[in-house]
């Protein structure tokens, strides 16, 4: 990951044209910036057969017939999926991964951004792809792939039993199983979904449906002895390696952890939970009462209630503070601690922290124009396009990086002037 | 005069379905009797009562029934007597049921009614046989006893989050090539994929990236014709049907909605926009969305006849020039009763064909095309028979003269289809956007 307390961090402005781009290329893809704003690039046509990469106005030297999903990754590589005569491979920083595959998909980073992993096919059969290398063995599909935060695990859903459209006694009897690294649990069940994958414990959980009507979590392969109706995603205790889930009762929807309800209260939804640090605490999004949507931490709801959605919980580093953003009547807010934002935006995007949890910053949509609100305050100017806001390591400055009559800004601004 | 439907098979019968037979053999009457009283108990509430307890039998919603009417009236496919053949029973027996009655019950609930809701309009306390061919639908999902090819269909939508069983990368491929073979119409021509906050995704059906990968290249020739901001998502939450909804098995119809919606919300979208399909609007506008706890789409969700209108009326499609053969249009109960589409529909219509000749009735009376409602889904044994419950939609479209019927929904296309191939109508289904992107300006 790119350490930001070495970005420049000194307020002021610095600026990129991208006016010309247009007139060099056939077109112009989305534009992507790196996490320190320091560079803005994008796919471009170099002309009816091939595409390249272009980072602040220089054109990579490989061209390829095809290119897409390229990102920045945490550590600030320009990463993309490429292809030529249909073999596809991923390009880091231009240079190009030695496997190559038949369809790649689904790029996912560690959070340092050191370790890239795609899903690919090659030859009819699935697997993970994790720093350019292959899985061991294969599946003839998969789903739902996913990547712990420090990259050493890789998962999904994958089908172990040979099966074929319309054979529905085979499917119900189980043809799924979860592969991590390579490795596939033994036995299948009917449905696998939402494999989470822990750090610091040994511990891979799963949603699993064992027949058409029975759910349950699954942890390391051992189903829960208790089944419900419905059962969504699980999290696990990053202290302890518990494992929790939104599970659904005969009276409605509430939160297990360990095979075990942990939340009196009963739901009309919950989901999205996530433990605070230290594991003593699980924030949800939950809907109280039908089509009334808030957060609730430790069974303990919200009293402010969105009346069309609520999403995107986060919590601050420091686990003191809980935000989540929410619609009423086609205007959206952020709410913050239980306390609604003053202000209403036409969009809103995820809350952000600062590193000493202070500070909450989100990228909003405002009267057409973009800007970003910071500590309820909405920046004065607003722009055609911005990227989401990060803090500086001390919290004091806050860097926004945003588009404006074919120019990129990359601006500094400390948060008291906001 | 039509080719007499009934020549093939005149007399009723229960059809055999490998699936329906094999559940039957699991269940033992306490079995039954459980999970119909728990249905019951657990999942009505007073509007079951309400129905059931205020239908006085005055038979008024039979002649609403298309099934009705093209059976020559037999009793048995009457609205009223469906209820009482199948949930009526049900509740009188207190679920004491056998294997005979609940396979006339499946065959009912799933091949006999196509959940139209026109028979609501007719009925004078606005009884929705409907919703109760819904239990009866779920209660069979529970006793594992729904027919093969659209379970089949339910484990797809389980296992991929699509209906068809399209695997990841065969839908990012498809768009890709679709793309690619649009580029050689409109050189600068893009899907672009995982846009965020662009200002619709463009969601489908999975049989267009299975069968009629044209659609989406069209759609995408509308799109960018039109300079819309748009996008479609890569991942699962591409696909907006939801056959889970028809067979029962709510669980799996919320975890697709849910995957639809999350696609909207991961891509801040403000909208979704979505093909010309119907049952898939019902999911997300209706059923699944209510399912979840949300009142209304978390994001709002347009059909196409909609956003065909919008961008037709506000210039932003022009036509070079309008279809000239005279066409009638079909008018899918799922976005026509179910929200009220039937004047933007011949908006658009009249503004891309020079002759509508409209099906008499039509509007929110039309009949329903015997297909859409999970009919279709039930799959090759019950056709035949399909075909001779279809009898009273043949006539309707027979008697309009035309050669081109519209239909802006994939469920009904694909049953008027079959309809016109077994009457012999000789007439072509389209979609609006096939005719929308044959007379564009582009
Ligand atoms: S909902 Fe439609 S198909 Fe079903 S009974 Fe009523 S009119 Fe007939
Ligand atoms: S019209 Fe209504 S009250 Fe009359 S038989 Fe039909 S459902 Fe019953």
């Amino acid at each position: 990951m790119q350490d930001s307390k070495k970005w420049d961090w000194s307020v002021g402005e610095k600026t990129i044209q991208i006016n010309d781009w247009n007139k060099s290329y056939v077109w112009v893809e989305e534009y992507q910036t790196s996490p320190d704003g320091e560079k803005i690039g994008a796919i471009v046509r170099v002309d009816e057969e091939s595409s390249g990469i272009c980072i602040n106005g220089d054109l990579f030297e490989n061209t390829f017939e095809k290119i897409w999903n390229f990102r920045f990754s945490p550590n600030g590589s320009a990463t993309a999926l490429v292809a030529d005569m249909d073999e596809w491979t991923v390009s880091v920083d231009g240079m190009v991964w030695e496997n190559q595959f038949d369809y790649i998909w689904d790029m996912r980073f560690s959070q340092d951004g050191d370790v890239t992993a795609v899903a690919f096919q090659k030859d009819g059969k699935y697997g993970m792809a994790v720093n350019d290398t292959m899985w061991e063995n294969t599946f003839g599909n998969m789903t739902g792939m996913t990547l712990n935060r420090s990259g050493s695990k890789s998962a999904a859903v994958v089908q172990v039993v040979p099966f074929s459209e319309g054979e529905i006694s085979k499917f119900q009897k189980g043809i799924f199983s979860v592969c991590e690294n390579g490795e596939a649990w033994d036995g299948a069940f009917t449905n696998i979904w939402d494999i989470a994958l822990d750090d610091s414990n040994p511990v891979t959980a799963a949603t699993i449906r064992t027949d058409l009507y029975h759910y349950t979590i699954s942890v390391n392969n051992t189903p829960w002895s208790t089944t419900y109706s419905c059962v969504w995603e699980p999290a696990i205790n990053p202290k302890t390696g518990a494992v929790s889930a939104p599970v659904k009762t005969s009276s409605g929807w509430t939160l297990a952890e360990n095979n075990h309800l942990i939340w009196n209260r009963r739901y009309k939804q919950v989901w999205g939970h996530q433990y605070l640090p230290g594991g003593k605490n699980i924030a949800a999004i939950v809907s109280p009462q039908f089509g009334k949507w808030t957060a609730a931490v430790d069974d303990n709801a919200w009293t402010v209630l969105f009346n069309e959605y609520a999403g995107s919980l986060t919590i601050s580093p420091d686990g003191s503070h809980v935000a989540i953003i929410g619609q009423t009547d086609g205007k959206w807010f952020y709410a913050l601690d239980g306390k609604i934002s003053g202000m209403h935006f036409d969009r809103i995007w995820e809350p952000v922290f600062s590193a000493d949890s202070n500070h909450l910053a989100c990228k909003v949509e405002k009267n057409g124009g973009f800007s970003i609100v910071v500590d309820g305050k909405l920046f004065s100017e607003t722009f055609e396009a911005v990227w989401e806001p990060v803090f500086s390591p001390c919290g004091k400055f806050v860097l926004l990086k945003a588009l404006n009559g074919g120019v990129y800004l990359r601006k500094v601004i400390a948060v008291d002037q906001i | 005069m039509l080719k007499d439907a009934v020549e093939t098979k005149t007399t009723y019968e229960i059809i055999k379905d490998s699936a329906v037979e094999a559940g039957l053999t699991q269940l033992t009457p306490e079995r039954i009797q459980t999970v119909i009283l728990e249905t019951l108990e657990s999942e009505t509430g007073p509007r079951l009562k309400a129905y059931v307890n205020m239908c006085v039998h005055c038979g008024l919603c039979s002649e609403a029934c298309s099934y009705y009417l093209s059976n020559n009236k037999e009793p048995r496919f009457a609205p009223v007597a469906k209820v009482k053949n199948t949930i009526g029973e049900m509740i009188r027996k207190k679920g004491r049921v056998d294997n005979d009655f609940l396979r006339q019950a499946v065959q009912i609930a799933y091949t006999e009614c196509n959940l139209c809701k026109r028979c609501v309009m007719y009925c004078p306390f606005g009884i929705d046989v409907a919703y109760l061919m819904s239990i009866v639908r779920r209660i069979c999902h529970k006793l594992g006893i729904t027919p093969q090819y659209i379970q089949d269909t339910a484990h797809s939508h389980a296992a991929t989050m699509n209906q068809m069983w399209v695997k990841e990368d065969q839908w990012i491929d498809t768009l890709q090539w679709q793309e690619g073979d649009a580029r050689e119409e409109i050189p600068d021509l893009r899907i672009p994929l995982d846009k965020n906050g662009a200002d619709i995704m463009y969601s489908v059906i999975a049989p267009e990236p299975k069968f009629q990968a044209s659609l989406i290249y069209q759609a995408a020739v509308i799109m960018n014709t039109a300079g819309v901001d748009w996008t479609m998502p890569s991942a699962p939450g591409w696909d907006n049907s939801d056959m889970a909804m028809y067979t029962g098995d709510s669980e799996i119809m919320g975890r697709v909605k849910r995957a639809h919606f999350e696609a909207a919300m991961r891509l801040k979208v403000n909208r979704i926009v979505m093909g010309e399909c119907g049952h898939a609007f019902r999911s997300v506008y209706d059923v699944g969305n209510r399912w979840l706890s949300y009142k209304m789409p978390p994001v709002p969700v347009i059909h196409a006849i909609d956003f065909y209108y919008e961008l037709i009326s506000t210039g932003k499609i022009k036509i070079r020039e309008k279809f000239k053969e005279p066409v009638t249009l079909h008018d899918p109960c799922n976005v026509i009763r179910g929200r009220g589409l039937m004047e933007k529909s011949r908006y658009v219509v009249n503004a891309i064909c020079e002759n509508l000749v409209e099906m008499t009735p039509n509007r929110e009376h039309n009949f329903c095309c015997g297909a859409g409602g999970g009919v279709i889904n039930c799959g090759p044994p019950y056709k035949t028979r399909r075909m001779i419950n279809n009898k009273r939609k043949a006539e309707q479209i027979k008697e309009t003269g035309t050669k081109v019927l519209i239909s802006p929904c994939h469920n009904c296309h694909s049953g008027l289809e079959d309809i016109c191939h077994h009457y012999e109508l000789g007439m072509d289904v389209k979609f609006i956007s096939d005719i929308l992107y044959e007379v564009m300006e582009k």
